[in-house]
């Protein structure tokens, strides 16, 4: 909860410095996210390789495990693709925003540089939204749809946020399919938006 | 999009080869500065963005619908298989 009101923070500051004008003339002109964001790539490629955790859980897991993120997959892109008809976003543009799958910081940052700011802003939001409603909610998501359903909505931050909230209401056996889940989709949110902004633009 | 791709596979190939030099550890420390410092800069584009700072709070109401048709599309689709899940968490209980 910390590290989210922290993401908060910093957006919020970045919003209001680069609103009333208070940072350095470089900061303004210049656009230095593009080598942030390899930077964050390249430290997140590192972690991963580095987790002694990784291989071990790859070897050890049931292949039906891999019908949970699978299912996450298509429910989230079936509900944002419904989602298009109530909203003035192309299809593509929802299920851009939706792969996301609350993995706020990679996505928002792609979606804005492909996409523009606008739909930036709106999959930050959206993401972030997912996150704190699958922990605010968990409670209730258990008890009427079983664990799984944590898992799923906490999309793929089940394997570090919302972990905490899978073991106390779901128990320790749904640790591992979460952290699977959360890895798996981690792993592809980068390839379905770039499958699905030049799919966007295109209808644009 | 895709040079990042290749930058983050990169990374994954050194931190496997480099798995037992205990100084890149400390990568561990760097992500949430870098996270924190994307987000920073992002803030400052949209910012920056006069028209898109006023239509905040709509952006705000399309995020919170498109984030609800996600959480409803993923609990539905997940309840076709739950059967399924459900058989494959009670063997291995009975399993242990």
């Amino acid at each position: 909860m910390i590290d989210t009101l922290l993401i908060f923070g910093c957006f919020t500051a970045g919003l209001l410095g680069g609103f009333y004008d208070f940072l350095p003339d470089a900061i303004l002109r210049h656009d230095f996210s593009l080598p942030a964001l390899w930077t964050l790539m390249g430290i997140t490629g590192i972690m991963l390789g580095r987790d002694r955790r990784l291989g071990e859980l790859l070897g050890s897991i049931n292949p039906l495990l891999f019908l949970l993120p699978f299912t996450t997959t298509a429910g989230t892109f079936l509900g944002c693709g419904i989602c298009s008809i109530f909203i003035a976003y192309n299809i593509y543009e929802c299920l851009a925003i939706g792969s996301g799958f609350a993995y706020y910081s990679l996505s928002s940052i792609f979606i804005s540089r492909e996409l523009g700011a606008e739909a930036g802003a709106v999959a930050l939001l959206a993401n972030v939204f997912r996150e704190i409603l699958t922990i605010v909610l968990a409670r209730f998501i258990c008890k009427i749809f079983g664990p799984q359903a944590i898992i799923s909505c906490g999309g793929a931050a089940s394997m570090d946020t919302i972990l905490g909230v899978v073991m106390r209401y779901g128990g320790r056996e749904w640790v591992i399919p979460a952290l699977v889940h959360g890895i798996i989709l981690d792993f592809s949110v980068p390839f379905w938006i770039a499958i699905f902004c030049p799919l966007a633009i295109m209808l644009q | 999009m895709y040079i990042a791709i290749c930058i983050m596979l990169a990374g994954m190939l050194f931190g496997r080869l480099s798995k037992n030099i205990k100084f890149f550890d400390l990568c561990r420390y760097l992500n949430m500065p870098a996270i924190l410092i994307l987000l920073f800069l992002l803030g400052v584009s949209i910012g920056k963005n006069r028209e898109i700072v006023n239509a905040l709070p709509i952006l705000g109401g399309k995020a919170i619908l498109l984030t609800l048709c996600g959480m409803t599309g993923s609990i539905l689709c997940l309840c076709c298989i739950s059967p399924i899940l459900k058989n494959l968490f009670s063997r291995k209980k009975s399993d242990d």
